[in-house]
């Protein structure tokens, strides 16, 4: 069996409590503090330690061991200002070439849905910071919280993407081959890769709950698992974090992998990355998805944009693209990115307890804020353009 | 002519609490003091704080003995008139809770114990005066201050709001002295014309026990005839005073006209009207910013209710503000509007005055009466409402206009004057 492993990486910009008195006067608006301070922590109990040992994995199996990192722009950003041993422990994973490295929107946002031209910007700024940091140019797209559908599918072509990735979710996409290459509805040229949703979260959450029926999981057990499925490549994939942070190294997480990787070899099962796959296969079949999905719990988009207040919110930090834009104002438009990032809609959910914020009417009032210090700014700008265009015409 | 002596009674007093009742007290203390021998009784106070002219007792810092030495040989009044059963109050709230601890006889007469022990710790714990058993911390406050008011001599009793008015009865049973009822707030304003319970109860029986009614404006006055049946010929509207604050500007750092509410975020005060309007403002001008400073318990479906009118990113929740922000917020404000439903006045719009802030606020107000030159609707109309507030901050010719009446206005409305209209009607109760 072909086995195609993809880890996510990503950390957010938490915002400060950024109140009313601060529109117009104080221009930063993320936490930087609490933000270095996170992702130092992560870095410590996870990407660093996992890195070394899918290093490891890699150098031990002479290479057969192979996966890919989908890391996003902000993370990479983050740990180019506080933790830059962090790029270097990734540069020497990229080194072994053994790790494919996916593209994504930078500032893994939900741009594709909202707006399909700043979508094609922020992969295009993502693949650059990939190539400059890694030497590789991505070929494979992973969208935010994999975000599919037809639609972006069709993006993806148009970006000249070999590949996409999909969550494998039955109530979603109705006629459904997990394990085999896809297209979206007349886009042939980029296959869709669909995750192996079952699979996935076995390792990323079932793994440790005592109440599952297969609990302990012996990484024997899965490999035979893995071994005994049928179809083209068999795709798992989940948050980098679960190795170290939402699974502490008391769960035994690392010594996990570090069974299971051999143990796939051992029964001869091949690993590829997803860039080799859709270079090996042809696709099987269409699938229609009309509406866009995500690897979410329900698999749909409404951890982010199901209540009026992230409704609210999406629809005026999009609404700013152009006077934004028209700016040509590097910085500026950077920060107006920034804002873009799904984590900050994902806290105005009701119910969600991840989160830095008091309640997610705290995380909305301070974005709106911020926002609206934005406004000001994009207009006092546009107003400086303005009147120095018509100076020159005098 | 002979000195007045006041007995005053109070629940809400600064610099302990700071509420807007404890803040008009304050004010008409003060100002009463300079023509009146006034004596104060509250539930709660700071045992080391001096006033300047009178004298306060807080129930608070009383031994349990002298309260016991007071009360021998006397025998409670009851309050039978007070139809219903006491009970878990909120001032606030819209629901009233679960039974007290007051014993009615087979008559339905209520009966009152002697003074425990345990109640004096009503007032000593550090407890909110308006939470937990306030039905009993109304009716012992009311016990204590009866046979307090046995120990000095005064010309007449001054209650403030139904949580002393049951004092005020009693007292003035106890003692025979005349007693005049303030009304800052009925609880028409708190929860609409269909309010009824305990505390309508309170009100409406203090109101008619009293000889004299001070409301706080005409408006309020015609919710105490209106409302509970008060013979107008006994009740003389007296304006609130504003203490005189110090203003200052600060330049804006965004472009655009502030326009801002200020207050509870409970129905009374008209939050989601001041959201309507800020919706058809904004569907006019594009140049102005909403503020809404306070919460309550309306804060988070305002919140979403603003993101559905889709005005997020121009209409600003702050949350509970003290006096410095308040401040701060007011010396950047360009339009002050009080949409409120029921508002026997509406300091805070007088307060915006002494700022310069031209205001809109709706008919249904006290402070209305004083302010003739703040434009004025009716509070369900927002579309008038909102037509006053593009006319403010697009004309500048209106805007001074309104600004310098409403400094006009504020000129006398201060305590002095306030204090020498209740004075007034002191003698009017005594005769003198």
């Amino acid at each position: 069996m072909n086995i195609s492993l993809t880890f996510h990486a990503h950390q957010p910009n938490r915002l400060i409590a950024y109140d009313f008195f601060k529109i117009g006067e104080h221009a930063f608006y993320e936490d930087d503090n609490l933000n270095a301070q996170v992702l130092s922590q992560v870095t410590e109990r996870c990407y660093l330690p996992a890195n070394r040992l899918m290093k490891q994995l890699v150098d031990l199996s002479d290479g057969r061991f192979r996966f890919a990192l989908a890391l996003s722009g902000v993370i990479l950003e983050q740990a180019q200002h506080h933790r830059p041993d962090l790029i270097t422990s990734f540069r020497e994973l990229a080194d072994t070439g053994s790790v494919e490295f996916l593209a994504m929107p930078y500032y893994a946002s939900l741009a594709s849905l909202y707006s399909p031209g700043e979508f094609a910007e922020q992969v295009a700024e993502h693949a650059d910071l990939i190539e400059q940091l890694f030497d590789v140019r991505p070929t494979v797209l992973w969208n935010t919280g994999m975000l599919y559908s037809n639609a972006i599918a069709a993006q993806a072509y148009d970006m000249g993407m070999e590949g996409i990735m999909a969550d494998g979710n039955r109530q979603m996409i109705s006629n459904l081959h997990t394990n085999d290459l896809q297209c979206a509805p007349l886009i042939a040229a980029t296959k869709t890769i669909v995750r192996n949703r079952r699979l996935s979260n076995d390792l990323a959450i079932s793994r440790v709950d005592p109440a599952w029926s297969e609990y302990p999981l012996s990484p024997y057990t899965f490999a035979d698992w893995l071994h005994r499925q049928e179809g083209q490549v068999v795709s798992i994939s989940m948050d980098y974090e679960t190795l170290g942070e939402r699974q502490s190294d008391s769960t035994g997480v690392f010594e996990f992998w570090r069974t299971l990787i051999p143990a796939i070899l051992f029964n001869e099962d091949v690993f590829m990355t997803p860039g080799e796959t859709v270079r090996s296969f042809h696709s099987t079949g269409t699938i229609d998805c009309p509406q866009p999905i995500s690897c979410s719990t329900f698999g749909t988009t409404s951890q982010w944009n199901a209540n009026v207040m992230q409704q609210e919110a999406i629809k005026k930090i999009y609404a700013l693209e152009e006077q934004v834009k028209a700016s040509h104002d590097r910085d500026m438009i950077h920060v107006w990115r920034k804002l873009q990032s799904a984590d900050h809609f994902h806290y105005m959910e009701k119910g969600n307890g991840f989160t830095p914020y008091p309640s997610p009417y705290d995380a909305y009032i301070y974005y709106m804020n911020a926002l609206a210090d934005l406004q000001v700014r994009v207009k006092q700008e546009a107003d400086m353009l303005r009147a120095m265009e018509s100076k020159n015409l005098a | 002519m002979k000195k007045i002596k006041v007995l005053e009674l109070g629940w809400e007093f600064p610099p302990l609490i700071n509420g807007g009742l404890g803040v008009a007290c304050m004010g008409i203390s003060k100002a009463l003091a300079k023509k009146v021998d006034l004596f104060v009784i509250v539930p709660k106070a700071n045992p080391g704080y001096e006033y300047d002219g009178f004298d306060l007792v807080g129930i608070n810092n009383l031994e349990y003995r002298q309260v016991e030495t007071l009360e021998s040989g006397y025998m409670y009044e009851s309050f039978a008139a007070v139809g219903k059963a006491p009970i878990d109050l909120q001032p606030y709230a819209s629901g009233e809770g679960t039974p007290g601890r007051i014993v009615f006889t087979r008559e339905g007469k209520l009966l009152f114990s002697k003074v425990h022990k345990t109640d004096l710790e009503l007032f000593t714990a550090h407890e909110d005066l308006y939470s937990g058993d306030l039905a009993r911390k109304v009716i012992e406050f009311s016990k204590i201050c009866a046979v307090m008011a046995r120990a000095y001599e005064f010309d007449l009793v001054h209650a403030h709001d139904w949580m002393t008015y049951l004092a005020g009865v009693e007292v003035k049973k106890a003692t025979g002295k005349p007693l005049v009822v303030h009304l800052h707030a009925s609880q028409f304003d708190r929860a609409g014309a269909d309010a009824r319970g305990w505390i309508y109860d309170i009100e409406k029986y203090g109101m008619e026990q009293a000889d004299a009614v001070i409301p706080v404006s005409k408006y309020t006055g015609t919710v105490a005839a209106g409302h509970y049946g008060i013979n107008p010929d006994k009740i003389f509207p007296v304006h609130n005073g504003a203490d005189p604050v110090h203003v200052f500007r600060t330049k804006k750092k965004f472009p655009e006209k502030l326009v801002l509410f200020l207050g509870r975020l409970t129905a009374q005060k008209g939050p989601e009207f001041f959201l309507q309007i800020a919706a058809k403002v904004l569907e006019q001008t594009q140049n102005v910013r909403f503020v809404m400073a306070g919460t309550g318990e309306k804060l988070r479906q305002l919140i979403e209710t603003g993101a559905f009118h889709g005005v997020g990113d121009r209409f600003h929740f702050t949350g509970f503000l003290d006096k410095t922000k308040v401040n701060e917020l007011l010396s950047l404000t360009d339009v002050y509007c009080m949409p409120s439903v029921s508002e026997p006045f509406g300091l805070s719009a007088l307060e915006a005055a002494q700022f310069n802030i031209p205001a809109v606020i709706s008919k249904q107000s006290g402070v209305a009466e004083v302010m003739k030159g703040a434009l004025k609707a009716d509070f369900w109309d927002v579309d008038m409402m909102a037509k006053h507030i593009v006319d403010l901050v697009t004309d500048e010719k209106l805007y001074k206009k309104v600004a310098e009446q409403s400094a006009q206005d504020i000129k006398n409305s201060n305590w002095d004057t306030a204090a020498d209209k209740m004075i007034r009607v002191y003698h009017h109760v005594l005769g003198w």
